[in-house]
């Protein structure tokens, strides 16, 4: 009978050819390792090393303008310990805090808005915010001080329509204006990530959450906010670190009582040249910077959870 | 909590509010780029809104060599820029997704984002010390080198999810019909991945002509645009600078934009 | 197959291991020359990681592939002499259907006149002559189907490898496509071996099948040997629809065993020689097989005729079983009934469609019959399931 014949399979005794050598999987992975090998190589060079460079830095000791390869504490000592930095700092902290704020809140009404109140022009919306990311850093800083000036865009405008009688001072070369101008780059970084966590929200969730009998605030506070609480962190930790880093703007658009801890890194680099130190400063504020942002979400999870 | 508050029911009041919240933050947004522009055409050189259109002070920077050879320089470290970093983006994405699904895939596609936590100052002191060290002078190449780091991420970003929607199985059709490994990759992968490509160059080049602080701390005496309106509004305000921040800010627009319209900037 | 020309392709106890599973244990399988070969199974049997070994995407871990006697194992997809049509055609989107059609041609350096030539006279073969200047997206589903056909046969190779090509496609562009797919194959003389899980699918384009499950390769045969003559319960199971149950033999009478089922029924089932009575037996019989009379009713039989009268069968009917009609099944064409019998259980007969009305309605009392041979036995491996009688 041809069936038995055609009945396919060996006995169980019957032991298999031999195992044969994998050689196009091990030519595929030596091709995945040759691909990744030069962004990796160039990312460690010029990224990684930099970094590890200027830790190695900060423990350098200056002198009379110059420094040597001594190691030594003394410059995180003075980082964490001069009066005068320790003013920077916390005036930096203070103005971070408020701008992060400001561009979070500002954002999440405006991505609010876009997604329930006139989903029909959010792309147009959108696509205008991410526009003016790219409206150029140092161009717009500059444009602050065409605007606040005492002769300035916003003082001949008020002074025309007899708001005030004489030119604001307070509007440049002060914190006002440094908060302006970081807002008015940072709003963009805050929309961008927030208003793509709302995206994610499936809208048959909240359709679903008003079926059940919610209000509309309840539905924000129990359903979209949770769920675009990543978007909420992301938007204020970039915010955050960017201001906390910032030294242009208010060298440009703050009076010399404003200034940041960028300012004193960049002093430290530019005029006195003791990069070890700067090197310091710089290093202890991201640290600070980590751990502030890692104390401020763990509460933010703890509290959430409660 | 009445269940016939129903959301779609907002009132006008509510609507007109708003319109007018989105209309002052898009102003906001938009107030100061417009009015360096405007104020780029004065005929007067200060602030007056009221004087006449005049494309003096365009010719004026024209005339200028110094910021003639900052544009020029700006314009090859945009250009260098976004060919290294396109080639570089292009490589490791395409390693990446032939990873398996795991720690290590999860990594290769989060490293690469880094840089865009790292604030300007620290990454540019960092750089500036590194070159110090290694006894290489500060140029326009040192800047570029910089760049390429900044373009990175969001370079891998625009290939990645290119890639992600790639179909693999395509460049299995391509071998089946006897191509190479060389051959797929020049008529299949390629004219395929064409459009991501571009948009990761244009948007490349839009981070480098807009960008500052590393300039600021690698460039040394070879100036970059942002660097020369930097020193200048030291100086001074000049209506000048007003010309050569507009230029700065179309060509970075002209540049995002084409970059979206290659559809690399994914719009909901 | 002693007297066949060479195979084509030659799968040599071939195994493949992703990771811990087995995808392919030991298959060894000979494709001849000019046949439709079909590898036919479940989602996950490993048909499709056999054919994929056989282009070259898939590296086998034990074996040998040969093609037209050489063995290509270690050779990549593009040095292979075989084309293969994917399930999702996978054309390539930037290019238009003449440019996707010469692409291998091109490849091969073949003249542009020439290459021109081929591509335009296969695109006609396939019938989407006159659409070479379309881009593939600008395509139907079938036309799409069409195109990648031609791009993998305008190569001429010696094996044309398809997967599943067909099942992106609704319903009834599929049937057309078959047919059509068979025809072109004739025409063409190439080799095709087709991986489909879909039976009909096989059972009506192939010359040969090959049956796999958990990556075995259970049975190779014509249509009709894998239909009628199943080898094991798996492959009778999996190719068409089937009844099955369990005997006790009470007597073998040359190649027939005869079991009693008690009040005059009987049932018989063709056997191998070493059957022995009183050994039990797996049995299935297709529902065609099954045939139904009212009891005292044997004017239907025609060429059977018996005494009637009494249902009990005589002494030359094969067998009888009593039976109710539980349900009537009208499919068009054809109407199944669901008979349950007391001494095997519920059995399905499946009958022509009568014109006016089904020939009996629930209820109704029914004798099933069968021709000995129409029976079969199945292997015992792995189920037990079967109900004893």
């Amino acid at each position: 009978m041809t069936l038995a014949a055609d009945v396919l399979g060996p006995p169980a005794e019957d032991i298999l050819p031999p195992l044969r050598h994998r050689a196009k999987a091990r030519r595929e992975h030596v091709s995945t390792a040759m691909l990744l090998a030069p962004p990796a190589i160039y990312f460690t060079l010029l990224f990684v090393v930099p970094l590890v460079v200027l830790l190695v830095y900060s423990f350098y000791t200056y002198q009379n303008f110059n420094f040597t390869a001594k190691l030594t504490l003394a410059n995180y000592t003075e980082a964490l310990t001069s009066p005068a930095l320790r003013d920077f700092y916390f005036r930096t902290l203070k103005i971070a805090f408020a701008v992060s704020i400001i561009v979070v809140a500002v954002s999440y009404a405006f991505s609010h808005i876009l997604m329930y109140v006139l989903p029909r022009a959010k792309r147009i919306l959108y696509f205008l915010v991410l526009v003016s990311l790219f409206g150029g850093y140092l161009v717009r800083i500059y444009a602050w001080r065409t605007m606040l000036g005492r002769d300035g865009v916003v003082n001949s405008f008020l002074i025309s329509t007899h708001v005030i009688r004489s030119p604001l001072s307070f509007l440049l070369n002060s914190n006002f204006a440094i908060v302006i101008a970081l807002l008015n780059f940072l709003i963009p970084l805050g929309v961008l990530p927030i208003f793509s966590a709302m995206q994610n929200i499936s809208p048959r969730l909240l359709e679903a959450a008003e079926d059940l009998g919610a209000s509309r605030i309840r539905t924000v506070r129990t359903i979209v906010l949770p769920l675009t609480i990543r978007g909420i962190r992301a938007a204020f930790a970039f915010c955050f670190i960017a201001t906390m880093a910032e030294w242009v703007t208010p060298q440009l658009l703050g009076g010399p009582l404003d200034q940041f801890v960028g300012n004193q890194i960049l002093y430290e680099f530019g005029e006195t040249l003791n990069w070890p130190l700067g090197a310091a400063i710089a290093l202890t504020l991201i640290a600070s910077v980590v751990v502030i942002l890692g104390v401020l979400f763990g509460l933010l999870r703890l509290v959430t959870r409660s | 909590m009445s269940r016939e508050r129903h959301p779609r029911r907002r009132g006008v009041l509510g609507r007109l509010t708003a319109r007018t919240y989105v209309a002052l933050v898009i102003f906001f947004l938009f107030a100061p780029l417009l009015i360096v522009v405007v104020v780029s055409f004065n005929s007067t050189p200060n602030m007056n809104l009221h004087a006449g259109f005049s494309l003096r002070w365009y010719r004026q920077i024209a005339g200028d060599p110094l910021v003639v050879a900052a544009f020029g320089r700006t314009a090859l470290a945009a250009v260098c820029t976004a060919v290294i970093s396109a080639v570089l983006g292009l490589s490791g994405a395409l390693g990446a997704v032939r990873l398996a699904k795991g720690r290590w895939r999860t990594a290769v596609f989060t490293i690469p984002l880094i840089p865009l936590a790292v604030p300007a100052l620290l990454f540019g002191v960092g750089l500036a010390t590194f070159y110090h060290s290694v006894g290489v002078g500060f140029s326009i190449w040192a800047v570029i080198a910089g760049h390429v780091i900044l373009a990175l991420p969001f370079v891998f970003l625009v290939m990645g999810a290119a890639l992600e929607r790639f179909r693999f199985s395509l460049l299995e059709a391509a071998r089946d019909l006897g191509a190479g490994t060389f051959t797929i990759f020049r008529t299949v992968t390629m004219p395929l991945l064409r459009p991501a490509v571009l948009g990761a160059m244009f948007l490349s080049m839009a981070i480098s002509v807009d960008e500052f602080v590393i300039a600021f701390f690698t460039a040394g005496s070879q100036q970059t645009l942002p660097l020369v309106l930097y020193g200048r509004i030291n100086l001074g305000v000049n209506p000048g600078l007003n010309a050569i921040g507009s230029v700065l800010l179309v060509v970075t627009m002209a540049l995002a934009f084409l970059a979206a319209r290659t559809s690399v900037l994914e719009i909901p | 197959m002693t007297d066949q020309p060479p195979p084509v392709v030659q799968i040599d106890r071939v195994t493949k291991y992703f990771g811990s599973v087995t995808a392919v244990h030991d298959v060894s399988l000979d494709i001849r020359e000019g046949e439709f070969f079909s590898l036919l199974g479940p989602s996950g049997c490993g048909k499709s990681t056999t054919l994929r070994m056989v282009a070259g995407f898939e590296e086998p871990d034990r074996g040998s592939i040969a093609i037209l006697g050489i063995d290509v194992t270690d050779k990549p997809a593009n040095k292979r002499n075989a084309n293969m049509v994917f399930q999702n055609y996978e054309l390539f989107p930037h290019m238009t259907v003449h440019e996707n059609v010469s692409y291998g041609l091109k490849i091969k350096r073949i003249p542009k006149g020439e290459a021109r030539n081929r591509t335009e006279a296969m695109l006609e073969t396939v019938g989407v002559g006159g659409l070479g200047h379309r881009r593939a997206s600008q395509l139907s589903g079938g036309q799409q189907q069409r195109v990648a056909l031609a791009r993998a046969l305008v190569n001429e190779p010696a094996v044309l490898l398809l997967d599943e090509p067909l099942s992106a496609l609704d319903a009834k562009l599929r049937k057309r496509m078959q047919l059509e797919l068979k025809t072109i194959q004739h025409k063409l003389g190439t080799t095709f071996i087709y991986v489909t899980h879909d039976q009909e699918e096989a059972l009506l384009m192939s010359d040969r099948i090959g049956i796999m499950s958990n990556g075995e390769l259970l049975q190779v045969g014509s249509a009709r040997e894998i239909y009628e003559s199943p080898g094991n319960s798996f492959v009778a199971d999996f190719v068409g629809s089937l009844n099955d149950f369990r005997l006790r033999v009470s007597a073998v009478e040359g190649h027939r065993a005869i079991a009693r089922l008690g009040d005059g029924q009987q049932v018989a089932v063709g056997v191998t020689a070493d059957t022995e009575a009183g050994s039990s037996l797996r049995v299935a019989i297709r529902p065609e097989r099954v045939r139904l009379r009212s009891p005292g009713d044997d004017g239907d039989r025609g060429q059977r005729s018996e005494a009637a009268g009494d249902a009990a069968p005589s002494g030359t009917e094969d067998c009888a079983v009593f039976g109710v009609v539980g349900e009537v099944m009208y499919l068009g064409p054809l109407t199944h009934y669901l008979v349950d019998t007391p001494a095997l259980g519920r059995l399905v007969s499946q009958q022509l469609s009568e014109r006016q009305h089904a020939r009996f309605r629930p209820g109704d009392q029914v004798v099933l019959s069968w021709e000995a041979d129409g029976a079969f036995v199945l292997s015992d491996q792995g189920d037990d399931d079967g109900r004893m009688a």
